[in-house]
């Protein structure tokens, strides 16, 4: 087990949030045509108010911090934010389309210390990348931000949302990721809106078309490890979570919300759309032995109504209470409604998230972890201090 | 360098965070992600660029633990050798200014 497994798991178990992810906004500069985000202010947290959070994100142990949006920099005061962040020793990653980042920004952005800045590319052709973001010369705009970060010597990974309209392109985009000497990842995950508008799920690349996409080496590393089929479940996992959402992962939305993961909108159950607020994919505990890829489509997707949701997230951080509550509550979610979406899970299939890892892109990354351990003595009581 | 003239000061580009009594550090700057003991950890919150390192073995290493203290001192230069050359602590013969918050 590596040492970044080991310290997500300990979390895991005292049920610390080692892992949060902010939007602090859903204002945006572009108008991406997938986009699941209303745009408008309801009334984002003041810059006090999440400096109030990021202090009660410290003092409950968060050690990784994800800031996204909508666009973040629509923030004036984003910079203070991370500034503030930093001063309270976060390891603080960033996820914007970059358009906005000047040479200047992309300075301070490495005098803050920031770990990865995470960025969303759709296509090496801008006819194609502005056509999904309906912001003329956006590639262009971006492509110019990664070389600024990338001279500031900064992480920078290029995240490439997969759908019909450039599916043909992630090849010209993982090339172009190459020339900008930055990492890829792809995404194929489509959701629905938040206000439950299903539209948008017309832009999904069907699931059987996305083998062939997988299939490519670069993406990934031993395909006979990634297509090898799950281990049967221990004991242990039978009887503990499945995943972290809730446990030692949370997201928090602009209003000071907190959810046990990224809330999407609710088109896959009876439940109305205004009263679901998030999802988790789970199994029945009759049907865990059976997880063979041919039985993927079986998984339950628990949907999170309003009212389940703040029992989790204990009313939200900013505006009424701490959110210790959350992982105390999360096995006693249930609404089991059975409805295999397949495309969905096709997608889900490939993405590992948050499940039992802090932080699953650096823990991929990472491969220098030392344990500083030189110092081990006893107790002064005598009682023998171990690790 | 004497070793009653070390003084260590953490780095203002790190991520550190207490979990369950150990210190989970990272350096942006090459990603290597230490976790560090109860020892250890000590030492690290006890760095604020103007007590000597001698006097935080002595004062709070050796108060709370059974050991020697001259080999609590070896064992906590080397260690503050190991972090400083990740860029992790600031080790001087002058007193430093604290990067990071208390």
């Amino acid at each position: 087990m590596s040492l970044m497994t080991e310290v997500g798991q300990k979390a895991f178990n005292l049920g610390v949030p080692i892992a949060v992810h902010i939007d602090v906004t859903y204002r945006c500069n572009e108008r991406c045509v997938h986009c699941y985000l209303d745009h408008d202010d309801h009334g984002e947290m003041t810059t006090a108010e999440i400096k109030d959070v990021l202090d009660q994100l410290a003092e409950a142990g968060v050690f990784f911090l994800t800031f996204s949006g909508g666009e973040v920099f629509m923030r004036r005061d984003f910079f203070e934010l991370v500034e503030y962040a930093r001063r309270l020793m976060f390891n603080v990653k960033i996820k914007t389309n970059a358009v906005m980042i000047t040479e200047k920004d992309a300075r301070r952005i490495r005098e803050l210390d920031v770990d990865t800045i995470q960025i969303s590319v759709y296509s090496h052709r801008p006819e194609v990348h502005d056509a999904i973001t309906k912001l003329p010369h956006s590639l262009e705009r971006t492509i110019k931000a990664i070389r600024f970060l990338r001279e500031q010597g900064l992480r920078v990974t290029i995240a490439n949302v997969l759908m019909t309209v450039n599916s043909s392109d992630h090849l010209g985009v993982q090339k172009l990721a190459a020339e900008l000497d930055v990492h890829y990842t792809l995404d194929p995950t489509i959701t629905p809106m938040m206000d439950g508008d299903t539209s948008v799920l017309a832009l999904r690349i069907p699931g059987e078309e996305l083998p062939e996409i997988f299939r490519n080496p670069a993406l990934v590393a031993s395909q006979e490890e990634f297509c090898e089929p799950p281990k049967p479940p221990s004991a242990e996992d039978l009887e503990g979570y499945s995943c972290s959402a809730g446990h030692s992962f949370c997201y928090i939305s602009p209003y000071g919300d907190v959810f046990p993961l990224r809330p999407v909108s609710p088109s896959h159950g009876k439940h109305p759309s205004a009263e679901v607020f998030g999802y988790l994919e789970s199994f029945p505990g009759d049907e865990r032995g059976s997880l063979d890829p041919g039985q993927r489509s079986d998984r339950l997707l628990i949907v999170l109504a309003r009212h389940h949701v703040h029992a989790l997230s204990g009313l939200g951080l900013c505006r009424r209470k701490h959110a210790g509550p959350i992982h105390r509550r999360l096995r006693e979610v249930v609404l089991p409604h059975r409805r295999a979406d397949r495309e969905h899970v096709a997608a889900r299939a490939v993405e590992t998230a948050h499940h039992r890892t802090p932080d699953p892109d650096s823990a991929d990354r990472r491969s220098c972890m030392i344990q500083a351990r030189p110092l081990q003595y006893a107790r002064g009581s005598g009682v023998a201090f171990t690790l | 360098m004497p070793e009653n003239c070390i003084y260590i000061a953490r780095s203002s580009a790190i991520a550190a965070r207490a979990l369950a009594g150990e210190m989970m550090v990272m350096n942006s700057a090459d990603s290597t992600f230490f976790t560090l003991n109860e020892v250890a950890t000590a030492i690290f919150q006890a760095a604020d660029g103007h007590t000597p390192l001698r006097e935080i073995v002595r004062d709070m290493i050796c108060r709370q633990f059974d050991v020697d203290p001259v080999q609590a001192q070896a064992d906590a230069e080397q260690f503050v050798t190991e972090l400083s050359s990740h860029g992790i602590l600031l080790v001087s013969n002058q007193p430093l200014a604290s990067e990071a918050p208390q």
